[in-house]
C-alpha cells in the first residue's frame, strides 16, 4: 500500500514537471515576442544613428535573432531592433553585422518588415521593404508592397520613408511608417494604438519575394497612445452634469428640510395655540 | 374633592406622556436627518463616483463596492422616511404617499450611475415600501 502512494506521488511530479515544461518555451513559430512601444522625438530617416543628437534614445531597444527556420530557432542571426513611435509615425531601426558584407554576395541584399492587421495573427498583408541595387555604392530603394496570397504587389501609393547605409561590415536599416493612416486604404495596414500587432523582419539576398528571403522572425508590438491629456467624451461630460444636477437638487431639499426642522418647535407651538 | 384631584393627577400623567411622546418624536426627527444627512454625503461620494472603495478588478470587491453602495441608498431611504414620518406627526398631518414616493425617487435617482446598484436599490426600496404597507395595514 505505501509503495503504491509513493509511485503514485512519482508520477504526479513528474507530470507536473513535463507539464510545467511546455511553459518555458518562450519562443516558437506563432506566438510573437510583445513589447510595449512608447513616444519621443523623431529620428532622422538616414541609415545613421546619430550619438550627439541622441535621437533614437528613447527607443524601445530589442536583441532578437533571425532564422531560417521558424519552428526550429537556431542559428539565428543576432540583430539589434530598436522601435519608436513619434506622432504620426513609428519607427523601426534594424542593425546587424555579417562577415564580408561588402562582397558581392550581398550586393542586392534587403530587409523587410511585413506588418499583419490587428486581427489577422500572422497573415502579413503589408510589406515595406529596403532592397538594395547595389550595397557597394549605396544604391537601394524603398518598396511598399501589399501582399495577396503570397504574391506581393507593389502598392499605388506607397507610405512611409526608409534609409540603409552599409559601415564596414555593420548595415542600419531605418523605416518610418504611419500610424492611423487611413489614406493607405486596402494596400497598407492601418497601424492603431492599444492593439498588439503583429510584424515579421524577413531578410534576403536575392531581390525575390518571398522565395528570396532567407532569414525571418515574428514579434508584435503595441503602439501606447500619445502622452496627452485624456479626451472627455460627451457621455462623460453629461454624466458629470447629471451627477452635479441630481445631487445638488438633493442636497437642496435636504437643506430645507433641515431648516424646516428648525422651526418646527414653533410650529408645534403655533399649532397648539 | 379627592376626584377632581385624580382627575387632575389623571390629565397630568397623560400631559407628561404626551410631552415624554413629542420629546422622542422631535428627537428622532432631528436625530434620523442627522444620520440621513451622513447618509447622504457618503452616497454623494460613492454613487456620484468621487470616491472609490475597491479599485480592484476581484469579484468579491466588485459586490462589497455595491452591496456599500446600496445599503447607502436603502438606509438613507429608511431613516429620511422615519425622519419626515415623525415631523408630520408633530405637526400633526399624516406622511401621505406624495410624500414617500418624493423621497422614494430621491433615493433611486442617486444609483442613476450604475444599473447594477439602481436594479437593487429598486428591488431594496420596493421591498421596504411594501413592508411599511403591510406595517400599516396591520
Amino acid at each position: 500500500m505505501k509503495k503504491h502512494t509513493t509511485n503514485i506521488i512519482i508520477l504526479i511530479l513528474i507530470a507536473q514537471i513535463l507539464v510545467s515544461s511546455a511553459f518555458l518555451i518562450g519562443k516558437s513559430y506563432g506566438t510573437p515576442i510583445e513589447y510595449d512601444v512608447g513616444f519621443g522625438t523623431a529620428p532622422v530617416i538616414d541609415g545613421v544613428v546619430d550619438g550627439v543628437t541622441g535621437e533614437w534614445a528613447s527607443a524601445e531597444k530589442l536583441e532578437i535573432e533571425l532564422f531560417p527556420d521558424l519552428s526550429n530557432q537556431s542559428d539565428g542571426l543576432p540583430i539589434e531592433l530598436w522601435v519608436l513611435q513619434a506622432e504620426p509615425n513609428l519607427y523601426i531601426l534594424a542593425r546587424f553585422d555579417l562577415n564580408d558584407h561588402n562582397s558581392i554576395e550581398y550586393d542586392n541584399e534587403f530587409l523587410g518588415i511585413l506588418i499583419a492587421d490587428w486581427d489577422a495573427d500572422l497573415n502579413f498583408t503589408d510589406a515595406k521593404i529596403v532592397q538594395f541595387s547595389n550595397i557597394s555604392t549605396n544604391n537601394y530603394s524603398y518598396l511598399d508592397y501589399h501582399i495577396s496570397d503570397t504574391i506581393y504587389y507593389e502598392d499605388a501609393n506607397p507610405n512611409g520613408d526608409c534609409a540603409a547605409k552599409l559601415e564596414g561590415n555593420q548595415i542600419v536599416y531605418e523605416f518610418s511608417m504611419p500610424v492611423k493612416n487611413k489614406e493607405g486604404g486596402i494596400e497598407d495596414v492601418e497601424l492603431g494604438h492599444g492593439i498588439p500587432f503583429n510584424f515579421k523582419i524577413v531578410f534576403g539576398k536575392t531581390a525575390d519575394y518571398p522565395s528570396g528571403i532567407i532569414i525571418s522572425n515574428i514579434f508584435s508590438i503595441e503602439l501606447q497612445y500619445p502622452p496627452r491629456t485624456p479626451e472627455v467624451t460627451f457621455g462623460e461630460l453629461l454624466m458629470s452634469i447629471s451627477t452635479i444636477v441630481i445631487f445638488s437638487t438633493i442636497g437642496a431639499f435636504f437643506a430645507y428640510y433641515i431648516y424646516r426642522i428648525t422651526r418646527l418647535k414653533k410650529e408645534i407651538e403655533r399649532i397648539r395655540s | 374633592m379627592s376626584k377632581v384631584k385624580k382627575d387632575h393627577l389623571k390629565s397630568g400623567t397623560a400631559n407628561r406622556k404626551q410631552k415624554l411622546k413629542e420629546k422622542s418624536a422631535y428627537r428622532s426627527v432631528i436625530l434620523s436627518a442627522v444620520i440621513g444627512g451622513i447618509l447622504l454625503i457618503i452616497s454623494i461620494l460613492l454613487n456620484g463616483g468621487y470616491l472609490s472603495l475597491f479599485a480592484s478588478e476581484d469579484l468579491f470587491l466588485q459586490t462589497l463596492d455595491i452591496t456599500v453602495k446600496v445599503l447607502v441608498i436603502l438606509f438613507f431611504f429608511i431613516f429620511m422616511t422615519i425622519s419626515i414620518g415623525n415631523y408630520k406627526e408633530l405637526t400633526g398631518k399624516p406622511l401621505d404617499l406624495k410624500l414617500i414616493v418624493l423621497i422614494f425617487i430621491f433615493s433611486l435617482i442617486q444609483a442613476f450611475r450604475d444599473s447594477i446598484v439602481f436594479s437593487f436599490s429598486l428591488i431594496g426600496l420596493l421591498l421596504i415600501m411594501v413592508y411599511m404597507f403591510l406595517v400599516q395595514e396591520n
